[in-house]
């Protein structure tokens, strides 16, 4: 349904898909709610001046201390406290128990589903035709193929995120964490790409599994503090291990 | 320095003159914060309610509609009065306290409509505000040139990439105004 929003409010429609995305509007009231939703706030963002008047007059709001700003702090402090006091008591009075990595490992963990959907035509190049086979091999679980596919399309373009992350994927799969986590942590480390959410949440994946429960605690909370896609997940995970 | 004369105010809040605008607090907020805090406000209530006011009347002037028939202070305080009463209105408490407190009253300096949508701008922008850089210097270069092709261009990366790059940061967007209680109220 997105997709189909972003394409029309992106004029990147033909006459004839406008004319049948327009046609779904008058029937579809969920469709037209999000649609009016997206429009709007497209509008609002548009709104340059506004937005600076805003940080102004907060900017010259600002020296007369608010008691809502200093009441929470001093909330946030006391329940601090006592939360310390709490599982300070409790990690002395109940014998610690370790987390189960494999197990947890087991129970999150999912391939990821291949991405290309469109096929190549006779024209392709020899790239697409490339990136073909490696997803074709990926789906049919052919994963020592799909590797080599995978890892010749990223020496051809070591900027080629997607290539690196099912890479990644696939040594999961076929049980090699060692270079897994080695491109994981490649992805993690550039956020401009569009794997970075999932290259976070698959990497906390493969820290539990080999039992750094260190560095998957970071990763979980790098997803849950930026709210990424798999944010209930990683909660759920935090509360198992913490 | 010169009085602070409603023409000179209006000039101010259209070019977003700091001097004016702080002028503007430091000679009317203090009549706001009382007429807040003895309805069941606070001090940072009232800043929210002062701060609102004056971009409910910087749109009325960028879109030439704001004519004021009494002075400056009289006006501002008209519309905070009515943000405040709507604010108070959708907590179900305060609904049938209302007339204790404060009379509401028709007020044909600002229609619902106009505020409705004023509110659901200020979510919008708020949490536009909660993304990353990246994202929000991706959307705001979709809004300026919309050819997503052209974006593309400007930044050296591919029309697939800035593509999922946009979408992504959209539907982080939305799920952030989503997630935001005030969300429900302003639909």
């Amino acid at each position: 349904m997105n997709d189909l929003i972003s394409k029309y409010l992106d004029g990147e429609m033909t006459v004839r898909e406008q004319l049948r995305f327009e046609e779904l509007l008058r029937t579809d009231s969920a469709l037209r709610q999000e649609f009016m939703l997206q429009k709007r706030v497209e509008d609002a963002l548009a709104e340059d001046d506004v937005m600076s008047l805003r940080n102004n007059l907060e900017q010259i709001m600002k020296p007369g201390f608010s008691k809502r700003k200093l009441r929470p702090v001093i909330y946030s402090a006391f329940v601090a406290v006592i939360v310390l006091f709490i599982v300070v008591g409790v990690k002395f009075l109940i014998p610690h128990q370790e987390p189960n990595g494999e197990q947890l490992f087991d129970s999150y963990y999912e391939k990821y589903p291949s991405s290309l959907n469109v096929r190549s035509g006779a024209e392709a190049s020899s790239k697409e035709s490339l990136t073909h086979k490696a997803f074709d091999c990926y789906e049919q679980q052919q994963l020592s193929k799909a590797k080599k596919y995978f890892t010749e399309l990223l020496r051809d373009d070591k900027s080629n995120h997607r290539a690196m992350f099912y890479l990644a994927i696939t040594n999961i799969e076929l049980g090699d964490f060692i270079h897994a986590e080695k491109y994981l942590q490649r992805l993690v480390n550039h956020s401009n790409h569009i794997f970075w959410e999932q290259s976070n949440w698959y990497l906390a994946l493969l820290y539990l599994k080999q039992q750094k429960y260190d560095k998957a605690k970071l990763s979980l909370r790098t997803i849950v503090d930026e709210r990424l896609s798999y944010t209930s997940k990683a909660e759920e995970l935090l509360k198992q291990i913490d | 320095m010169e009085p602070l004369t409603t023409k000179i105010i209006i000039d101010g809040i259209r070019k977003q003159d700091k001097t004016i605008l702080k002028a503007i607090y430091y000679t009317y907020f203090p009549s706001v914060k009382k007429l807040i805090e003895d309805n069941m406000g606070s001090e940072q209530d009232a800043k929210d309610v002062f701060q609102e006011a004056l971009i409910v009347i910087y749109r009325k002037i960028k879109g030439g509609n704001l004519k004021i028939h009494t002075t400056f202070k009289g006006y501002i305080h008209v519309v905070c009065r009515f943000i405040w009463l709507k604010e108070l209105s959708m907590n179900k408490e305060n609904i049938n306290n209302l007339s204790i407190f404060l009379e509401y009253e028709d007020i044909p300096e600002i229609h619902i409509d106009e505020y409705k949508k004023h509110k659901q701008y200020e979510l919008y922008q708020k949490h536009f505000n909660r993304l990353g850089k990246e994202c929000q210097k991706t959307l705001k270069l979709f809004l300026k040139e919309k050819p997503l092709i052209d974006i593309a261009k400007k930044l050296g990366t591919s029309y697939e990439y800035i593509r999922l790059k946009k979408k992504r940061c959209m539907e982080r967007l939305i799920r952030y105004i989503k997630d935001d209680p005030d969300y429900k109220k302003w639909r």
